[in-house]
């Protein structure tokens, strides 16, 4: 039996088993297919609705899509080395795609005709292609802080005097270094390169007063609405979240720090052409729009906030009014920096 | 074992040892292959970047932070683990004695969390020990407390959680192996006038060390794993060694690196459990004796030996257990009191699994969209999502097949290798044991790369059988495990009787020796089914575009928010591990019949 029909047996066998059909998509388009490989959960289902079954009806070209790890590089890699690419289009942050293509796992998209004149800043780099914005911002308990009265700045946050309570930060990747910058009265325009040791030192100011260190979006959610903590440093996306199933907390944004999300074709994957062209749908204003409006990320093309209504659009990282307000990581500083800026925190955090 | 019609000794007689060897080739084959070569591989990298070097090792010892969060991996591991057996064995004691019924319901109760996915067990911890959740509001009302009390988000919360995670992982192989004591060593004991307490130490703890060693190595190996259990619980304060080498692997993609933590990792657990067989328990595996003057159970223990009836062997199997005459006859000076302690303890610890499991189930009927508790109002919505979404069916089809089928082929691989290496006596069993053992220690994340590397080389990826060969190198230690704690604790000179009375090796091993292992051969079958049906790393390298299994499923719509139809799924998963133990116990009656017969 030869490979493929095998995997199609077995395939089959399993789908049928469970009394599903799903298994004999990938048929249906033919050659003309796409795999992508997106965060899954709430993201993918937005997704497919934005995107890839739109893609299908317009061009005929099958998306086919699936979960990936949370960062996606080692499975990269993996694939990469081995030589068999399953992927032709991965998401990944903006500082992820500078370490993908530094080892050589990402393809290069230059030339992918994007019309990048309605795009904010960066969104098209050489080897990615930005799908939506993501920001990192405080929020506070209401009941707590009632109208305006919570804090507006890092330094506020840091006032475990002014504003006592229990807070939440992250604890994954570099942790919050940039805020203890800004809180120590760093300007947002001159934070990079970053002074790891300022910032560490601030660190150890609001240290014993962090309850929680959080690892994953749900927990920043979770942390809202069971009322575990009163202050949080988080994903804009996920304190919405909360507040939109009731949690009596309001976002911040003054001097948020907001990060690119996007597309990158892996090195080697078998459908560039239809996966530029994807690229190519998914920057429209209408495909954004409708992204936006399912999730509350802010759409890289900023005429797709004229669509999703105002009301929506005042909660999105890209409205005018927060974008303003907040910072750009700098991605490229941070992807060259990052082993150094992590191992720093990793020590500062196992003392 | 007859000699061939020359009257010559058969091949096998003449090579014993041969028969033992062979049992073992088929797992250790399979291991090599798809464990050894691909991990070698990837730990090699901490060394071969393409030309060798010690910068990533000079690194890592070079850098106190990597080595406090090494020391803070095994000092937790072990915590749990001594937790674990300081809970466990006094449970499984009180199980052994119960009356058989009752105890297959309890032992029902010490699976049922089992069934709930860690990640959703982690997030039920939360709303029973947070700082607004039932404990600390309990606290509150009765004015026992001000301030709500730190109970998670630090250390405490971790073991709490670790341990109610690998609590049955304990309490199953010393059920297994106190249910096979002979009562009449203790019968024994007492009627020479030993107390309580000098025949527990004397006898019972001696003949119960098999059972201690495989729970505590089992606990132990697998504490070694756990990230999101620690991160969830820890609030980010206890930093566990997976997840640095998941960060290496998968962001920073400094695969020399995470293989020198990996290394590193796998190297001191390795120590930590050679020195804990040879202090704790030298027995195992025939640890130091040649194999031609390999130990009997009675030479190694020799309170059993010689004080036991001939016609006994009933007691010493779990399967056939007589009613157990309950503790009446562990010692002469009855501390009815003790017994009852020992019952009320064990209720506690009971209390503890099933506790998150419990609360879930209220939570899945709640209308809002995380988990709460109380929850508001009543909605079927959760159980309606689930049971009509196409991909969460697919899901659980594909998880229930895989696991099925890689229970089935870790069942057979790891019992005949367990076999083989306790009857084997071979001089290095111990060796051997732990090579065996590797699977469970090497962290998931560098197991899953380097599987992943090997299958998306072969083509194998997205498919069945893909999940089944990568969860079988994760089950078959399992099983091992198991079966060899029971295996020890069987008497071999009944299956030399048989033997010697003619019966073929393999019939007498059927005949005499299956049956007494029987519990822990289903216990190893059921711990090789969750570890496939609860395997995340593994499931979310390996998931296609067309195939991801339950729990990489259930990780998927965990990531974003806590989507409620996770407590629905657990409920439905309880509800069914119910009925399958009520079917099972409804046959349970005809089986001892003819079992006993």
């Amino acid at each position: 039996m030869s490979d493929l029909s095998r995997r199609g047996f077995v395939r089959s066998a399993a789908f049928a088993a469970a009394g599903v059909l799903a298994g004999c998509a990938r048929g249906r388009g033919g050659d003309r297919r796409l795999v992508v490989a997106d965060p899954g959960g709430e993201w993918q289902q937005a997704a497919a609705e934005a995107y890839y079954r739109p893609f299908r009806e317009e061009t005929g070209i099958e998306v086919l899509y699936a979960a990936r790890p949370a960062l996606a590089l080692g499975k990269l890699k993996a694939m990469v080395e081995a030589g068999n690419v399953e992927w032709d289009l991965t998401i990944l942050a903006d500082y992820l795609s500078y370490r993908g293509a530094s080892d050589g796992l990402i393809e290069p998209i230059e030339a992918g005709g994007f019309d990048t004149s309605s795009l904010i800043p960066r969104a098209v780099l050489p080897h990615f292609v930005g799908n939506d914005v993501f920001a990192t911002v405080m929020a506070h308990d209401i009941r707590k802080w009632p109208a305006g009265g919570g804090p507006r700045t890092w330094a506020d946050f840091w006032n475990v005097r002014r504003f006592p309570g229990r807070r939440a930060m992250s604890g994954i990747g570099y942790g919050p270094l940039e805020f203890a910058l800004l809180a120590d009265g760093v300007p947002m325009d001159r934070l990079y390169p970053l002074d790891v040791n300022r910032a560490l030192r601030k660190m150890d100011q609001i240290q014993a007063h962090v309850s929680v260190w959080w690892t994953t979006g749900a927990q920043q959610s979770q942390l809202m609405s069971t009322g575990e903590v009163d202050l949080i440093l988080g994903w804009n996306a996920r304190l919405q979240h909360a507040i939109d199933q009731g949690a009596p907390f309001a976002i911040e944004w003054n001097q948020g720090m907001y990060q690119v999300e996007g597309w990158v074709i892996p090195k080697g994957a078998a459908h560039r052409a239809d996966a530029l062209a994807f690229l190519r749908f998914a920057l429209r204003a209408d495909r954004q729009a409708e992204f936006a409006s399912r999730l509350a990320y802010g759409p890289v093309n900023l005429r797709a906030l004229a669509e999703v209504g105002a009301a929506r659009a005042s909660l999105l990282p890209t409205f005018e009014g927060n974008l303003s307000r907040m910072f750009a990581m700098d991605a490229r500083w941070a992807a060259e920096h990052v082993d150094d800026l992590q191992s720093r925190w990793t020590h500062w955090k196992a003392r | 074992m007859s000699p061939d019609r020359y009257g010559r000794p058969s091949w096998l007689q003449r090579h014993p040892q041969l028969i033992w060897l062979l049992l073992l080739v088929p797992a250790t084959a399979y291991l090599a292959v798809f464990f050894a070569y691909p991990v070698i591989g990837m730990l090699g990298r901490s060394l071969w970047s393409p030309e060798f070097t010690l910068e990533h090792y000079a690194r890592l010892f070079g850098s106190p932070a990597y080595l406090r969060i090494l020391w803070t991996t095994l000092r937790i591991s072990m915590i749990v683990a001594v937790v674990a057996l300081l809970l466990g064995y006094p449970a499984a004691f009180v199980l052994s004695r119960a009356p058989e019924r009752v105890a297959h319901w309890l032992l029902a109760l010490v699976l049922l969390p089992f069934w709930t996915s860690v990640l959703v067990r982690s997030y039920a911890w939360i709303v029973i020990l947070g700082s607004e959740g039932l404990v600390n509001r309990a606290l509150q009302t009765l004015g026992l407390t001000a301030e709500p009390v730190p109970l998670v988000y630090n250390e405490l919360g971790v073991v709490t959680g670790m341990v109610q995670v690998l609590l049955p992982y304990m309490i199953l192989p010393l059920y297994g192996v106190m249910r096979g004591i002979d009562q009449t060593h203790l019968r024994a004991a007492s009627s020479l006038g030993a107390g309580f307490w000098p025949s527990f130490r004397l006898v019972y703890l001696p003949l119960s060390m098999p059972g201690v060693t495989a729970g505590f190595l089992l606990v132990f190996v697998l504490s070694i794993g756990f990230f999101v259990t620690p991160a969830l619980l820890g609030g980010g304060r206890v930093e566990m060694i997976a997840l640095q080498i998941d960060t290496q692997v998968n962001e920073l993609v400094d695969w020399g690196f995470g293989a020198a933590l990996a290394a590193a990792l796998l190297f001191s657990v390795i120590a930590i459990v050679a020195l804990f067989i040879r202090f704790l328990d030298p027995q195992a595996f025939g640890l130091g004796a040649p194999a031609a003057f390999a130990p009997t159970d009675e030479d190694r223990e020799p309170a059993a030996a010689g004080q036991r009836p001939p016609g006994d062997t009933g007691f010493r199997s779990g399967a056939l257990s007589v009613r157990s005459p309950g503790f009446a006859t562990f010692a002469r000076p009855q501390p009815r009191y003790a017994w009852w302690a020992g019952v009320a303890f064990t209720a506690g610890v009971l209390m503890l699994l099933v506790a998150p499991v419990l609360i879930i189930v209220p939570m899945s009927f709640g209308t809002t969209a995380q988990l709460a508790f109380p929850p508001k109002g009543f909605t079927l919505r959760w159980y309606h999502h689930y049971l009509t979404d196409p991909s969460w069916m697919a899901a659980t089809g594909l998880s229930l097949q895989v696991a099925a089928l890689t229970s089935a082929g870790a069942l057979v691989l790891g019992t005949l290798a367990a076999i083989g290496l306790v009857r084997g006596g071979f001089r290095r069993a111990h060796l051997w044991y732990l090579g065996i053992l590797a699977p469970m220690i090497v962290p998931a994340i560098v197991s899953a790369v380097a599987v992943y590397f090997l299958f998306v080389r072969l083509r194998l990826v997205g498919s069945l059988w893909s999940f089944v060969l990568a969860h079988l190198v994760l089950a078959i230690p399992v099983v091992v495990v198991v079966v060899s704690a029971a295996l020890r604790r069987v008497d071999r000179s009944l299956e030399s009787a048989a033997t010697v009375l003619g019966a073929h090796p393999i019939r007498a091993f059927f005949a005499v020796t299956f049956p007494a292992i029987r519990p822990a051969v289903v216990a190893a079958l059921l711990f090789a089914f969750i570890t496939s049906l609860d395997e995340i790393v593994m499931a979310l390298f390996l998931a296609g575009t067309t195939s991801a299994t339950l729990p990489a499923k259930m990780w998927e719509s965990l990531r974003f928010q806590i989507d409620p139809t996770i407590a629905a799924i657990s409920t439905l998963l309880i509800l069914l591990s119910l009925l399958v133990l009520l079917g099972a116990s409804a046959r349970m009656p005809k089986r001892r019949v003819t079992g006993t017969a």
